[in-house]
């Protein structure tokens, strides 16, 4: 009779099919006639399934849990109003002398911001960018449909969580000549240029996963597009996607209308 | 009864027109663990399931322990090659949430008063499949974790189909016979803290 270990051996042999047709026709003789064998089988066939996905199930709970904690975050935080670019005011009574003193207030502060202005503005803009900028996160799960790919990917998205852009950039472009119509590689690369300070760069990766339409990382382009046409100081541009994205709601919807308060300010 | 609809407003979300789209994105959001698009799921229906495990003798806790489980049911039916959403998103995710919750009130011996429609009753068969492949592998996986760090390095690579010598190696042992003996003692340790583990009854 076999010893525990040596049954042990032969499941695994069995489920790594690499008994001999011989072996293997006994084998399945013997878990027809023995049910506890054929349990023990079961469970570690079961076994092998669970540890296999282990790696990636954890990852998956890690970001569902990401998920959770940010969306119970938000309820808890009070709405934003959305400011209504067409909504009427009611109107009330101003004294005239209102209007007068405002003007004289708005000239002089028009005449003293004229000193300022050119200045300010790029670096405001990059402040904005700055502040709203948060690289996006790598997909918790990587998976490819084409087996070339894949290596690729994954080498890259190994350097962008690294935080080496460059690296990932050269990585994402060699998986976009394997396949110039994936949408993730071109994703990434926007990502990266963003993060490297490059908006110039990053508007065309972005635009190009826009213009695919069907993949699911439309608004989110959409939303970093925004940010680079911002750091251009291009912000009709700009403002065009935020209003989009501050219509839709959806995950950007909130940013997207405290970003044009800021921008109109 | 509860019903849903996508909303036209929701459907701008994609600039598209149809739910199967959506439905798709949620699909692939759940396939890559995508961050924005998983709090998505969350923003659109948690509250609705909230509403019809709170109506049901659960609490909030539960409703979030729910809503997980079964965003990681449909995420591992999801990967599967075979896998076709032949239902809307919304209607999936609910009827394995309802699978699970009731699946748990009857575990705790809570008597009647559940009254939830039985109109959305689609995919049973495979639903409760994939229930019951979900409290396996948490049984494996749970008691996986409490090996020790060596034995779980050594199971794993033995999983990703690596020979004894490669182990061997790779682990730094002495002794091809060690590694094989190694490998048996974390296995039997894995298998016995699974079979000791209260879920095992009722799984098998």
């Amino acid at each position: 009779m076999d010893t525990k270990e040596e049954q042990y051996e032969r499941i695994e042999r069995y489920l790594a099919n690499s008994l001999s047709t011989d072996e293997q026709q006994a084998f399945e003789r013997t878990l027809q006639q023995d049910p506890v064998m054929a349990h023990e089988v079961l469970i570690h066939r079961h076994l092998y399934e669970a540890i296999r996905n282990e790696v990636p199930d954890n990852l998956m709970a890690r970001a569902l849990q990401k998920a959770a904690n940010d969306y119970f975050a938000d309820e808890s935080q009070p709405e934003v109003v959305v400011p209504q670019a067409t909504a009427s005011k009611k109107s009330r009574h101003v004294p005239s002398w209102y209007w007068m003193a405002a003007s004289v207030g708005l000239a002089l502060v028009m005449g003293a911001g004229l000193f300022y202005v050119n200045n300010t503005t790029t670096v405001s803009n990059q402040e904005l960018v700055a502040g709203n900028f948060t690289v996006y996160e790598a997909p918790a799960v990587f998976r490819s449909g084409g087996k070339d790919e894949a290596p690729i990917l994954k080498t890259a998205f190994v350097a962008y969580n690294q935080k080496e852009y460059r690296k990932a950039i050269d990585f994402f472009q060699k998986s976009l000549l394997e396949n110039p119509r994936q949408v993730v590689p071109n994703f990434y690369i926007g990502q990266c240029k963003l993060a490297l300070h490059d908006a110039k760069g990053a508007i065309p990766a972005f635009q190009k996963v826009v213009d695919h339409g069907d993949n699911a990382y439309v608004v989110q382009a959409k939303w970093y597009l925004a940010l680079g046409y911002i750091d251009l100081n291009q912000k009709e541009q700009a403002s065009s996607l935020l209003r989009e994205l501050s219509q839709q709601g959806g995950p950007y919807g909130e940013r997207a209308t405290r970003m044009l308060n800021e921008l109109s300010n | 009864m509860y019903i849903y609809k996508i909303s036209r407003q929701d459907l701008t979300f994609v600039n598209t027109s149809d739910t199967p789209k959506v439905d798709t994105l949620f699909i692939n959001g759940l396939r890559t663990g995508d961050a924005v698009l998983l709090k998505e799921i969350y923003s659109r229906f948690f509250s609705g399931i909230k509403q019809m495990i709170q109506t049901n003798a659960g609490s909030l806790d539960d409703a979030k322990d729910i809503f997980q489980d079964a965003l990681m049911i449909i995420y591992r039916q999801a990967l599967r090659p075979d896998f076709t959403l032949t239902v809307a998103f919304y209607t999936y995710l609910y009827s394995v949430c309802r699978k699970l919750w009731l699946k748990q009130l009857r575990n705790r011996s809570t008597k009647g008063e559940v009254e939830i429609t039985e109109t959305m009753d689609i995919m049973e068969e495979g639903l409760l499949e994939a229930i019951t492949r979900n409290e396996q592998y948490k049984l494996y996986q749970d008691n996986f974790r409490k090996l020790g760090d060596d034995c779980q390095k050594l199971l794993r690579l033995f999983m990703e189909d690596r020979s004894v010598k490669e182990l061997m190696a790779l682990l730094g042992y002495s002794s091809e016979s060690y590694t094989k003996k190694r490998k048996f003692q974390c296995k039997e340790k894995l298998i016995s803290l699974i079979k000791e583990d209260s879920r095992y009854r009722d799984l098998y």
